[in-house]
């Protein structure tokens, strides 16, 4: 774009949104060109910053976000919404260039205690909600791990999952209205009651800010749980935690927590003194360049995981008003677990799991600095095909990748998996080429053993070329006409979704 | 074309030598009206490209006027073994939801308390009507009971979704057709999510002065965690009764009251609702003689009513939806399925999603 083009849409923007809200500065622009997709980190390796948005605005208010829909709109302009950036499949990375939103100053929150709801808008970080909601004594119970780093509308957008979505469920569980503006600059507004036809909530959540760009929630919350009850169970194998997990949903149990670590994902913990280090948190320094060398032969590094004792780590709790009720779920859910040949093993190990269960977001780039790279990919299947699907997706990012699995967002009818893949770079350019080798393989074999391809990051760019696979001609032909009718123009978050 | 004689004549022909099912002709206000059994999927996508090929509208109803073909779904009432596994049940959209019930509960499964008019319905008008195929999570939210779709979009393709707990792959396009009415698509197969049956079950009821202490003491129960499956509430009476299911529900039962009184079944059901706690709170000026409350979940629940007045009936149902009630039934007294996206302030748009996802406007709403 020309400068002077540029400065015409600043000053227009400027105009139209304030002058404190609207930046051409290069450093802003270096910084919302990325976003936590692991392939960026790739990328800055290489001294490359790709796609620079050519502005970036931080509306303050709906009429904000309508004005500048409607003014890019009659420019041809793509404009990206931005929580916190914590996406890992590029969602928020301005491929087409244009307009960067950061709604990080729209976060004003309203809680209805009675009613048990809370209105947030969307710019909201995670973690700020939930302060806000500890000090009215609530809660929504959402905590993914990134929840330092993203908003109430980056998880809408992708439709996100926390920590405890067992119990309380997906962000999808939790919306029950919310405010949005569409591709042509019109506002809608779903929910909270009830109306007829299609639930547009549901439409519009995980629409990667494709269709329209969400401004305000009104969410569920619950009172703060007062007690808990918790404790680590070591498992004979995976697919013993597996059926422990099965069957304390189908006892009619949805715990706050419930993890099963594979057994490498297990012995790192272990090795950590049964902490919530992983396989995604590599080592530093010595340890870190022995890693870089190792990942050099990932298939022999998985054989050699194969050796590992086959005991797996099940951690369980149990979170509520009152210390016996909880702690009489955690009895009946550990007999389960009994059933299946497991061990309890003491509140150590759960213990030490909600000490750290926030850090895993920040401790990837060790890997990128010993040589290698790191990402996860979460799928999701029916409880029998869990386990096809983790052979399946292990067998096919072997040769690519070293490969660990957790599951740890359980459902009646099954549950997800998540991968962590740490692959070899001793070059940017071979570290990349290994990276799109392993996620081609994995979507593929996770598709083909009937997981989906994402059960909470999302779709992004980074699995969109894989989407068609996911829905069908059909699925797709509804995608696009939900596009076409939302955002006719096609301004919102181009290359995302639909590649 | 418009939908005349002519049209009827042409459809009737057409349908008849693709031999997709059972096919019957109703003369109606000077044209023809088809109606078709379609024997399976591909019959109903077959029958949909024949609409549209001769201009005519398709729809799942039995009300018949010209130039419409009337799909009869009954024959597509299959309903595979329960997937025990899983807890899932895949049926064809013809299944009636009591025969889905009766197989999942010789497996020891169950789709949970459903509205007595859901009970006597097909899956797929189930599905496709207000209540989006919605039963609650004891203790907790609404879900749709449908965890895969199949349905025929209005260009005879197919739309399959994926048997999948969750997902994070864009939009839940399931969400098009749930509720949809049939205006975005056909369904023609689903597959349900069923819970286990609790082993434990027991009643209590407690004396309240009116609906508005009986709702308050049903949706206090839900908030506590008591997790009360129904609620029975009847004003001659003057009690609420609850039933809580399952292993942690049912010993506390009598937090909510006193052991259960003989249960009664309400002897009829006169319009159905759907509506948040809010909205059952601010119910008393419908003046029921009784609910029955199922769904019922942190937000609210679905009832029926009965009045002492069925004349009565019209008038609670539109003060039950200008206070954010949802009617389920009857059919006739239903907001038009267009009408919560107008309410959305998306009125633009939803003439864009007819647009786009039929542009020849073949569907019509269920009737």
């Amino acid at each position: 774009m020309q400068l002077s083009e540029l400065e015409a849409i600043r000053r227009d923007l400027a105009a139209l949104l304030g002058g404190h809200a609207v930046s051409v500065r290069a450093p802003d622009r270096a910084l919302y060109s990325r976003d936590c997709w692991p392939r960026t980190l790739l990328w800055e390796r290489r001294g490359e910053l790709r796609h620079l948005p050519d502005v970036v605005v931080w509306p303050s208010s709906t009429d904000d976000v309508v004005r500048l829909v409607r003014y890019a709109r009659e420019r041809q302009l793509p404009v990206v919404a931005f929580g916190a950036g914590s996406s890992v499949v590029a969602g928020t990375v301005p491929l087409r260039a244009g307009i960067v939103a950061d709604f990080k100053r729209m976060r004003a929150l309203r809680t209805d205690l009675p009613q048990r709801r809370a209105v947030a808008q969307a710019g909201i970080v995670g973690q700020r909600l939930e302060e806000a909601l500890a000090r009215r004594g609530a809660t929504m119970g959402h905590f993914p791990s990134s929840i330092y780093c993203s908003t109430l509308g980056g998880w809408i957008a992708g439709r996100g999952a926390g920590q405890m979505s067992s119990h309380y469920g997906k962000i999808e569980d939790m919306v029950l209205g919310l405010t949005a503006v569409t591709g042509t600059g019109e506002v809608v507004r779903a929910g909270p009651e009830r109306a007829p036809g299609p639930d547009l909530v549901q439409l519009v959540t995980g629409s990667e800010g494709v269709l329209a760009l969400v401004v305000d929630a009104t969410v569920r919350i619950h009172p703060k749980p007062q007690a808990r009850a918790l404790r680590g169970v070591r498992m004979k194998s995976t697919e013993a935690g597996v059926e422990a997990m099965h069957g304390i949903f189908r006892a009619g149990m949805r715990p706050h927590v419930l993890r099963l670590y594979d057994p490498v994902d297990s012995l790192v913990a272990d090795a950590h003194g049964g902490g919530r280090r992983t396989a995604e948190q590599a080592p530093r320094g010595r340890h870190g360049r022995a890693l870089g060398l190792a990942l050099r032969a990932p298939g022999l590094l998985n054989r050699a995981a194969d050796l590992v004792p086959p005991r797996c780590m099940l951690v369980v709790s149990f979170e509520g008003d009152a210390q016996a009720r909880v702690e009489e779920r955690l009895r009946t859910a550990l007999d389960v677990c009994r059933e299946a040949g497991g061990t309890d093993v003491g509140e150590s190990p759960a213990r030490k799991w909600y000490r750290t269960r926030y850090s895993v977001s920040y401790k990837q780039s060790g890997v990128f600095m010993s040589g290698g790279w790191s990402d996860t990919m979460e799928v999701a299947a029916v409880w029998d095909r869990v386990l096809p699907v983790l052979r399946a997706v292990r067998e096919a990012v072997s040769p690519h990748a070293f490969c660990a699995c957790h599951f740890s967002h359980a459902y009646l009818e099954g549950t997800s998996l998540y991968f962590t893949f740490v692959g070899p770079a001793p070059t940017p350019q071979e570290g990349e080429r290994s990276y799109e080798r392993c996620w081609k393989a994995g979507m593929q074999a996770a598709l083909a053993a009937g997981a989906t391809l994402s059960h909470h990051h999302g779709v992004g760019a980074a699995k969109a070329m894989m989407l068609p696979e996911e829905l069908g001609d059909g699925g797709m032909r509804l995608l696009r006409a939900l596009k076409a009718s939302f955002d006719p123009d096609g301004i919102l978050n181009p290359g995302k979704l639909l590649s | 074309m418009t939908a005349d004689g002519p049209v009827g004549a042409a459809l009737e022909r057409a349908v008849r030598a693709a031999a997709l099912g059972e096919v019957e002709t109703h003369e109606k206000d000077g044209g023809v009206a088809v109606l078709l059994w379609p024997r399976a999927a591909h019959d109903v996508a077959r029958a949909v490209s024949i609409a549209a090929r001769l201009g005519a509208k398709v729809a799942v109803t039995r009300r018949l006027r010209p130039g419409l073909l009337a799909l009869q779904m009954h024959r597509l009432d299959a309903v595979e073994a329960p997937d025990e596994a899983n807890c899932l049940v895949r049926v064809g959209a013809g299944a009636l939801v009591r025969q889905v019930e009766a197989r999942a509960i010789q497996s020891g499964l169950t789709l949970g308390p459903l509205l007595p008019s859901t009970a006597r319905k097909r899956v797929g008008a189930w599905l496709s009507g207000p209540t989006r195929g919605e039963r609650s999570i004891p203790g907790d939210r609404l879900e749709t009971a449908a965890l895969a779709l199949e349905a025929v979009l209005a260009e005879a393709s197919f739309y399959r979704s994926r048997e999948t707990p969750r997902s994070a792959t864009g939009p839940d396009l399931d969400h098009l057709l749930l509720g949809g009415e049939g205006r975005f698509g056909l369904i023609t197969r689903a597959t349900l999510r069923l819970f286990p049956r609790a082993l434990a079950e027991a009643t209590a009821s407690r004396r309240v002065t009116g609906l508005v202490e009986a709702v308050a003491a049903v949706r206090e129960a839900s908030l506590e965690g008591l997790s009360p499956a129904e609620a029975r509430w009847e004003r001659a009476l003057g009690t609420v009764e609850a039933r809580f299911t399952g292993m942690f529900s049912a010993p506390r039962a009598r937090r909510f009251g006193a052991g259960g009184i003989a249960g009664h079944e309400m002897a009829r059901a006169d319009l159905e609702l759907c509506g948040s706690w809010r909205a059952w709170n601010a119910a008393t000026p419908l003046r029921p003689e009784a609910f029955h409350l199922v769904g019922i979940h942190l937000d609210g629940a679905f009832g029926a009513l009965r009045f002492e007045d069925p004349s009565e009936l019209e008038r609670a149902a539109h003060h039950a939806q200008a206070i954010g009630f949802a009617v389920v039934s009857p059919r006739c007294l239903r907001a038009p399925v267009g009408a919560g996206l107008q309410a959305a302030g998306a009125a633009a748009l939803h003439e864009a999603l007819l647009g786009a996802l039929d542009p020849k406007s073949v569907f019509e709403r269920m009737k």
